[in-house]
């Protein structure tokens, strides 16, 4: 046991340091890679590659910062993506009601996970998982297996668009994530989140309603994974069957190397940020490689491996 | 034989055989394309690869685990067996072993990862499920290789409506029911299962148990892919990707408790054959094939669903 | 009584947790055959000295001699295999095994890997019947009755063929009958050189079974001497008596003659029975008696955590129905659970999100938390109650017990209770904090705010109470006034004396 004279911070309010070393290490391994034939631009390029995972991984924080964990992230992106694109049908005027659908229908996926999850106490990987399974299903019926739909360039923008030297779509990422961020670290609602990630028996008796803290974290998360969807449809600009999927892993991953844990309530935004942005540019060293679809498995799996390790040591030690 | 807890385990699967035999008997009914020999032939064939992987499943969820790399192990040994196979005898017993080999080594490191660094189940095996992804990807980018032809039309031989590979699939079922409920280590697992520190108290050696459970399923998930191989003749990176799902779903669907230490492996069987069924009812009936997904989701969650409301009365 | 071998002997046993000295330099010695009752009050340490001479925990200081030999067990089941068996009170079974499989757990009959299952069953059903009980032992553990489970357990360390077992309150759960065959096992157990010791609160099982009275108080050893020279009157003079080490606040002045919180034959399934009671404005009514008399159910239903069954619970009297914790909040309700750990603090956070969870709605607008007003509330509640930490931000998990529970004291004086529900306020506290936390207690009541206050700490009930009522198998047993109160008298209702007197007419 540790001496308990010695301060110990809270690792909620601390700032993740840590991490933004290991990105500017990631960063340096990346420019002696490509041979110093990297420019700021290039980075900036990554930011918006990175960018729906960005917001996407937000949502998947807050999921794990309430002891929970979202996979039907990257289906729910996919299904944003088909159902959007089928919508606009390369029409500006159907932005809005593509936008609208799109999201609402992300409201319903939230809010039933987030319901079975916390009324019938059933593990959540297991719940978000069937519904990833369903999600698929219904957009493969919607579909009929043929994915259709043209982005209309005026959508493009968020992705694409750039004002001066800033891509648009890292100032949707950046914008979302310090509205979030500040509602987790200033807001009695992101305290109550906390609190009852970290001890919902605790919350509970202390008068929060664990239930509903539960249901709205996966709201979040589902609506988030929704707005990661379109940001993703705008990057790639067409419909395509399952172009989500993959980035369940990537939202989990960059949440761990952030310093989110599974036991709920610790973890931090300020950590998630960084950690989209490392895992974006090992992925993009993989694609130099010439292993582009592998590299992004092996990285999502030592990367969860080895930073969870890492956290269950540490935290093993404080006990 | 049913004496003491087995008789407790073993009814867990009442249910699901209940449901499975209506099933076939509705379908038969009211299908004339179901029954078919043809189509009751090429239904036990589909049934053998999900059938083994859901040993391999129940084997970790009786100690109160969860292994989702079973769909990676399949798809890389598929890929050594396809790689390596072709040429010679020689090849294909070192692919076999490879295979088998790289399954006992994942489970290996997921039972390490769950005992020695508590690292929750769910998670360490998605690690190692996108890992071997990613070397099987590596490994052959998209479906190829070649399948040695003796061993696949081997396992092709049948006995009656029974391939070999249907035949070693009911033997490996004989021998893990026998392991489960009348052997010293079965009675170890449940026991874990069903509490970990109570089982320590109790002098069972928790984490030895847990270790050895995670390399069995590891080891029988190699198995499976190599089952497949046969099938489908090639390699392929992704092939084995819908099992990790199908797997629980057939093991729950069971009666086998995602709590740990309650079920059967009989119960295994017929969520397996089930799971398949649904498939093979939504061909033969001519629904659209991506009601699948929605179905398999939602025999899923309701399965569970029931389970927890049950066990909640019981409290 | 000093004849026979010695099998165990523990020497100069001292245990602490942190810094709180809770087994002070103790002997015991277990000779062949020799059956000894450890007797003290709660909290005395009989349970930590047995978890030291069975393995399950590790002395601060001292040695524990088996069969004259020095041996550090490295686990309880070390200790099981030099043949010490402790049949724990909280009973670990594992309900999905038939009552069989878990009394032979790891040392089943097998051939080869195979287990004998029909072996099994007859080897367990032996040893039960050596015991004098008849469980069917095809039965699931998780289907028996406390009283079959407390039967199990005792077979399941008895399978394991001890030299020395030990029981922690064997009879708490069962009946007349059924303990009387309980000492009939002992006294067989004895004849073949079995060595016993018995935790008990029952002066009857102790003169029945036993052959040496050890008594512990506050951790230390204050008395021994063979059952036979001695009287219950003795054994409880000696275990009571504790010197008053803590200064209790005067008591309270204050008197509206309001009363704040009613019950009216309320119960909680089996747990509470026809309970009754009144809670005055600005008093402080202690709840005793033995752990387990539905003293936990009560306040947990109180607090909205359960639910009553009947009954009419009333505030200022208006009937209320306080479904949740929330609900009860409403009502201006405070509550201290036991557990500080599991339900008190979310230990993985600060001293400042602990202390600030029920004014953050105080200290925010629109739902935006005002840095500055969050930092006064906490500041100004770690002041009050004079918590000791470097800086809020520091985790409440490294704190001391005595500070910590301090931080749950103070999130709750924070929404200014009317009621005040405390359930073993100053378990794991050091003593100092003990007295801050009775002070300010007291200084609430003076306030006004009624508290309830749930402790198996007789000289705390004593201490601290206006009016005590002591709960027997769910009902109350007895009231007393504060000032009234013996140990001795709370003794005689926690054991249920006059109830068992009851109990006897009416068979």
């Amino acid at each position: 046991m540790k001496s308990p004279l010695k301060l110990k911070r809270n690792p909620y309010s601390k700032f993740p340091l840590g991490v933004y070393l290991l990105l500017v290490a990631v960063i340096v391994v990346f420019f002696v890679a490509t041979q110093g034939r990297i420019s700021p631009s290039h980075l900036m390029n990554i930011v918006r590659q990175a960018a729906p995972t960005g917001i996407a991984a937000i949502g998947q924080t807050i999921a794990l910062l309430v002891a929970g964990l979202d996979l039907s992230v990257g289906a729910t992106m996919s299904m944003v993506n088909l159902v959007s694109a089928s919508i606009m049908m390369g029409n500006p005027g159907n932005i809005l009601p593509a936008v609208l659908v799109s999201l609402s229908l992300c409201a319903v996926i939230g809010l039933v996970n987030g319901y079975i999850i916390a009324h019938f106490k059933m593990q959540p990987f297991l719940v978000t998982m069937a519904m990833s399974m369903i999600i698929e299903g219904g957009y493969f019926i919607y579909t009929k297996g043929i994915a259709r739909g043209d982005v209309p360039s005026s959508f493009r923008v968020i992705s694409d668009g750039w004002i001066g030297f800033i891509p648009v779509a890292g100032i949707i990422w950046v914008a979302i994530w310090a509205a979030l961020s500040f509602t987790l670290r200033k807001t009695v609602y992101g305290r109550k989140l906390y609190l009852t990630g970290a001890n919902p028996t605790a919350a509970r008796i202390s008068g929060i309603r664990s239930e509903g803290m539960i249901v709205s974290a996966y709201l979040i998360c589902s609506l988030l994974a929704g707005v990661g969807g379109l940001m993703l449809t705008a990057y790639i600009g067409t419909a395509s069957t399952g172009v989500g999927n993959d980035y369940t892993l990537d939202t989990i991953a960059s949440s761990v190397i952030g310093g989110t844990a599974f036991s709920g309530g610790i973890g931090t935004l300020e950590g998630t940020f960084p950690g989209v942005l490392i895992m974006t540019m090992l992925q993009s060293l993989m694609t130099i490689l010439g292993i582009s679809t592998a590299g992004k498995f092996l990285t999502q799996g030592i990367v969860i491996a080895v930073m969870v390790a890492i956290n269950q040591m540490r935290q093993g030690n404080r006990n | 034989m049913l004496t003491g807890s087995v008789r407790r385990q073993v009814r867990q699967a009442v249910p699901a055989w209940i449901i499975l035999v209506a099933i076939i008997l509705l379908s038969s009914l009211f299908s004339s394309s179901f029954r078919t020999i043809g189509n009751i032939r090429n239904f036990v064939t589909q049934s053998v690869v999900l059938a083994l992987v859901a040993i391999a499943q129940a084997n970790v969820l009786f100690i109160g685990g969860i292994d989702m790399s079973v769909s990676s192990v399949i798809s890389i040994s598929t890929i050594f067996v396809a790689l390596f196979s072709y040429d010679s005898t020689l090849g294909l017993v070192g692919s076999i072993a490879l295979a088998l080999a790289v399954g006992a080594l994942t489970g290996l490191v997921n039972g390490i990862g769950v005992v020695r660094f508590r690292i929750p189940a769910m998670i360490i095996t998605i690690s190692t499920q996108a890992f071997l992804k990613g070397v099987a990807l590596i490994l052959m980018p998209s479906s190829g290789g070649r399948v040695n032809i003796a061993f696949s039309s081997f396992m092709r031989n049948r006995v009656g409506i029974f391939t070999y590979a249907a035949i070693i699939t009911f033997i490996l079922y004989v021998i893990f029911y026998v392991m489960y409920h009348y052997t010293t280590f079965g009675r170890r697992m449940y026991a874990v299962g069903n509490s970990p520190l109570y089982a320590a108290q109790s002098g069972v050696p928790v984490e030895r148990t847990t270790v050895i459970t995670y390399v069995v399923s590891g080891l029988v998930a190699a198995f499976a892919g190599i089952v497949l191989s046969t099938r489908i003749s090639t390699g392929n990176p992704l092939v084995g990707d819908s099992y990790a799902m199908d797997s629980v779903a057939a093991a729950v669907v069971g009666g086998v408790s995602m709590n740990g230490g309650v079920g059967s492996v009989v119960g295994a069987l017929a969520g397996a054959v089930i799971m398949t069924l649904i498939n093979n009812v939504i061909n033969q009936f001519g629904i659209s094939p991506y009601y699948q997904y929605i179905t398999k989701g939602l025999v899923l969650v309701l399965s569970l669903l029931i389970f927890q409301l049950r066990r909640r009365r019981s409290v | 009584m000093q004849q026979g071998r010695v099998i165990v002997e523990g020497r100069n046993l001292v245990r602490k947790f942190n810094d709180n000295v809770v087994l002070n330099n103790v002997s015991i010695t277990c000779r062949e055959g020799e059956a000894i009752a450890l007797v003290g009050e709660n909290g005395a340490g009989k349970t930590t000295l047995m978890n030291i001479i069975s393995g399950g925990l590790k002395p601060t200081s001292g040695q524990i001699f088996v069969d004259g030999e020095e041996v550090k067990f490295s686990s309880s089941l070390h200790a099981r295999s030099l043949g010490i068996a402790f049949v724990h009170q909280e009973l670990s079974l594992l309900d999905e095994m038939t009552v069989g499989e878990n009394i032979m757990m790891s040392i089943e009959p097998r051939k080869g890997i195979f287990l004998r299952q029909k072996e099994i069953h007859s080897k367990a059903e032996v040893i039960l019947r050596d015991i004098g009980f008849d469980i069917d032992v095809n039965r699931m553990a998780g289907d028996l009755t406390p009283a079959e489970r407390q039967i199990v357990e005792i077979a399941k360390a008895y399978s394991s063929s001890p030299r020395l077992m030990i029981f922690d309150e064997p009879t708490s759960s069962l009946n007349q009958a059924e303990s009387e065959r309980l000492f009939a096992f002992i006294s067989r157990i004895k004849a073949q050189g079995v060595s016993v010791i018995m935790i008990s609160h029952r002066m009857d099982d102790i003169f029945a079974t036993c052959d040496t009275a050890f008594v512990l108080k506050d951790g230390e050893f204050v008395f021994s001497s063979p059952v036979a020279d001695t009287t219950s009157d003795e054994l409880i003079s000696k275990m009571v008596g504790r010197e008053f080490k803590t200064a209790y606040p005067p008591r309270g002045t204050y008197d509206s003659g309001r009363i704040r919180i009613s019950l009216r034959n309320v119960c909680v399934g089996d747990a509470v029975r026809d309970v009754s009671l009144d809670v005055p404005e600005g008093r402080i009514i202690g709840i005793g008696g033995l752990e387990g008399q539905g003293q936990r159910e009560l306040c947990r239903a109180l607090f909205g955590i359960e639910r009553f069954s009947s009954g009419d619970y009333l505030i200022d009297g208006q009937t209320v129905r306080i479904t949740s914790p929330h609900s009860a909040i409403r009502q201006s309700i405070a509550f201290v659970p036991d557990d500080r750990k599991a339900e008190g603090l979310v230990l993985p956070l600060s001293v400042e999100e602990n202390i600030s969870t029920l004014v953050l709605d105080k200290v925010s607008r629109f739902g935006v938390i005002s840095r500055s007003r969050l930092d006064d509330e906490v500041a100004q509640g770690i002041q009050e109650l004079n918590i000791k930490v470097q800086d809020p931000q520091q985790l409440v998990m490294y704190l001391s017990g005595g500070n910590q529970q301090k931080v749950v004291f103070s999130k709750w004086i924070k929404t200014d209770p009317k009621i005040l529900y405390l359930h073993e306020p100053t378990r794991g506290v050091d003593v100092q904090s003990k007295l801050e936390i009775y002070s300010l207690v007291r200084s609430l009541a003076e306030k006004g705010v009624s508290v309830v206050l749930f402790t198996s700490d007789m000289l705390e009930l004593i201490g601290l109470s206006d009016e005590i009522y002591v709960m027997y198998e769910g009902r109350i047993s007895g009231h007393l006034k504060g000032d009234d109160a013996t140990e001795e008298k709370l003794m005689r209702f926690s054991a249920g004396v006059n109830e068992l007197d009851k109990e006897a007419v009416e068979c």
